[in-house]
């Protein structure tokens, strides 16, 4: 089988203990499995639409509103470590 | 349950003020806090907001401004939608102490019309499951039967509407997280087409599948709420420009509904183990149909079949890339043994410690079939099936206005029944997941119970932006069976 967990995991930024390695690995090759049904299908004449909203559309590079601007001054506040404004994180460089 | 007439009716009369009811309900939500449907209650807020709500109705002369039609309705949110000033968790360790500095547009548009927002409703972690059993702060119950779930992965928003704590919440349906639920809990549940509805504010779980809508106990109610919700906004780049105009009335005579032979098929497999009684209240609901002039046309929907394993594909992947932003750095909490991360790796790794299994277990496939070596065999290959599913429906709204199928395989099952069986607890999206893929709207309605009296859900499928067709249709329906 082609799933290797643990270096699906370090892609992922998760780690895994040994409990949820052996609980997940088999409900992911099981689900892997069953959606392995659509690589029967013959694929090869469908033509690929545009994504379904053709609605899409970009904003304006503009600064927000003083609204939109005290909300991001908040929210860095709010995370979970802040100075000055600025996300704060602990030195985790190695060498 | 309670609705937005009975409530605005007795403040009207002078019955009830809306702050009288507002006490009331959250009493209510207090009593029935066994439920679990609620994950935070705004007592203060919710108190004041429905005094200046009467303090404007006497303003108004005693009568509803057109500006305001909800004034003074008590409202329940999903607690994955933003609302400023109040904890915003998507039932997560990970997001247990974020608190919003924005309201979603959803949100501000109920503000804006008038609405008192209560609080916000429990769901799975993330909006991930189909049972309500994945929060990290424990399910919410089934107010028909407590032993049973309320259905996910808007668990708590159906709970809270059927047991008459509120009279319609906010929701988000990417698979089915409207539908199943509203479903399960006896309620009506609307999926808008997709881009109708903003997700700004909506925690984005599955960006191309994702959709807000309302729950609510009755058609009016949830046909109400799409209203104030629907329309263009800026800051969400797939939200549709221009709606289509709806047609303002439509009559069941005439009306052509599509019935899937997939959905109804005696092979067990292909039903996936409809339940019988489930399968005779869906079909009692179109035999009334027909006695009221609609027609019955046999459908088929081939690649159907792919749409759970296509769903699953998609929208794993679209996850694992959602939810890579919470790494503990911008939002929420870090994990307990973060002093001790020697590399960056260590960090994100110990902070994303704290997501719960089925989120942890949706990150892993998805980053897997995103990945070198397998993207094309598993993801590009889904978003293939995909295009073959929406035109399935592309050629049965040629000959149909509108297809029927029941919500879910089964009623109400009990806590902890499916919850060691990932497949099993997907396939209950069997019937919802492919308007998703196709981005069109949903409706799903009450139909009667089963034997133990637990609630069956008709699905009414439409074209894109059809939304008034699927609430007339379900209006005829209502209170007929």
């Amino acid at each position: 089988m082609d799933l290797d967990l643990q270096k699906v995991a370090k892609l992922a930024r998760l780690r895994l203990s040994s409990d949820e390695a052996i609980e997940f690995a088999p409900q992911i090759e099981s689900i892997l499995e069953h959606v392995r049904s659509i690589q029967s299908l013959e694929l090869s004449s469908v033509r690929m639409a545009q994504p379904q909203s053709s609605a899409g559309h970009l904003r304006a590079d503009q600064a927000g509103t003083e609204e939109r601007v005290e909300a991001s001054e908040r929210l860095v506040e709010l995370s979970p470590g802040s100075m000055n404004g600025y996300f704060e994180v602990p030195q985790v460089v190695s060498q | 349950m309670i609705t937005i007439r009975e409530i605005q009716e007795k403040a009207l009369q002078g019955e009830s003020s809306f702050a009288a009811t507002c006490e009331n309900l959250i009493q209510k939500i207090h009593q029935r806090s066994k439920l679990n449907a609620f994950l935070s209650v705004e007592s203060q807020r919710a108190h004041e907001r429905a005094k200046w709500a009467d303090e404007q109705l006497s303003r108004a002369g005693g009568k509803i401004p057109a500006h305001l039609p909800l004034l003074g309705v008590p409202v329940a949110i999903k607690d994955n939608l933003q609302w400023s000033g109040s904890r915003t968790t998507c039932a997560s360790k990970m997001l247990e102490n974020y608190c919003s500095p924005f309201s979603a547009t959803s949100v501000s548009r109920l503000e804006r019309a008038g609405a008192v927002i209560l609080g916000k409703t429990n769901l799975d972690e993330f909006a991930m499951g189909g049972s309500g059993e994945h929060s990290a702060f424990g399910p919410a119950l089934n107010p028909r039967d407590e032993t049973r779930v309320p259905g996910g992965s808007s668990s708590g928003s159906a709970a809270a509407v059927a047991a008459g704590l509120v009279p319609v919440a906010l929701g988000s349906d990417t698979g089915g997280s409207i539908r199943l639920p509203a479903s399960f809990c006896g309620v009506v549940g609307l999926k808008p087409t997709y881009g109708r509805v903003s997700r700004h504010g909506l925690v984005a779980f599955a960006s191309s599948l994702d959709q807000v809508g309302p729950l609510g106990a009755t058609m009016e109610d949830v046909s109400q709420v799409q209203r104030v919700i629907e329309g263009f906004d800026p800051l969400d780049s797939t939200s549709i420009r221009e709606i289509p105009p709806l047609p303002l009335a439509v009559q069941v005579r005439g009306v052509r509904i599509g019935v899937p032979q997939e959905f109804f098929a005696d092979d067990p497999s292909a039903a996936s183990g409809l339940q019988p009684e489930v399968r005779l209240r869906v079909e009692q609901a179109l035999q009334k149909y027909e006695s009221l002039g609609a027609k019955l046309v046999p459908i088929s929907l081939p690649h159907v079949r792919h749409a759970v394993s296509c769903y699953y594909l998609i929208a794993v992947a679209e996850a694992s890339s959602n939810l890579s932003r919470f790494d503990g750095i911008r939002f929420g909490t870090r994990g307990p043994r973060v002093g001790e991360a020697k590399t960056l790796e260590d960090f994100y790794c110990e902070n994303r410690s704290l997501f719960g299994k089925e989120v942890k277990r949706r990150i892993l496939l998805g980053t897997f079939v995103l990945s070198a070596g397998f993207h094309e065999a598993y993801y590009k290959r889904a978003r293939i099936v995909r295009e073959l599913i929406r035109a399935d429906f592309e050629v049965a709204f040629s000959q149909v206005d509108l297809i029927a199928s029941p919500v879910a395989p089964t009623t109400a099952f009990k806590l902890g029944e499916q919850n060691l069986n990932p497949i099993q607890m997907y396939l209950n999206d069997l019937y919802t997941i492919p308007a998703n893929l196709a981005g069109l709207p949903a409706i799903s309605l009450p139909v009667g119970s089963d034997s133990l009296g637990l609630p069956v859900g008709l699905q009414l499928i439409g074209s894109a932006h059809s939304e008034t067709l699927l609430i007339q249709l379900g209006r005829a329906l209502e209170g007929s069976l």
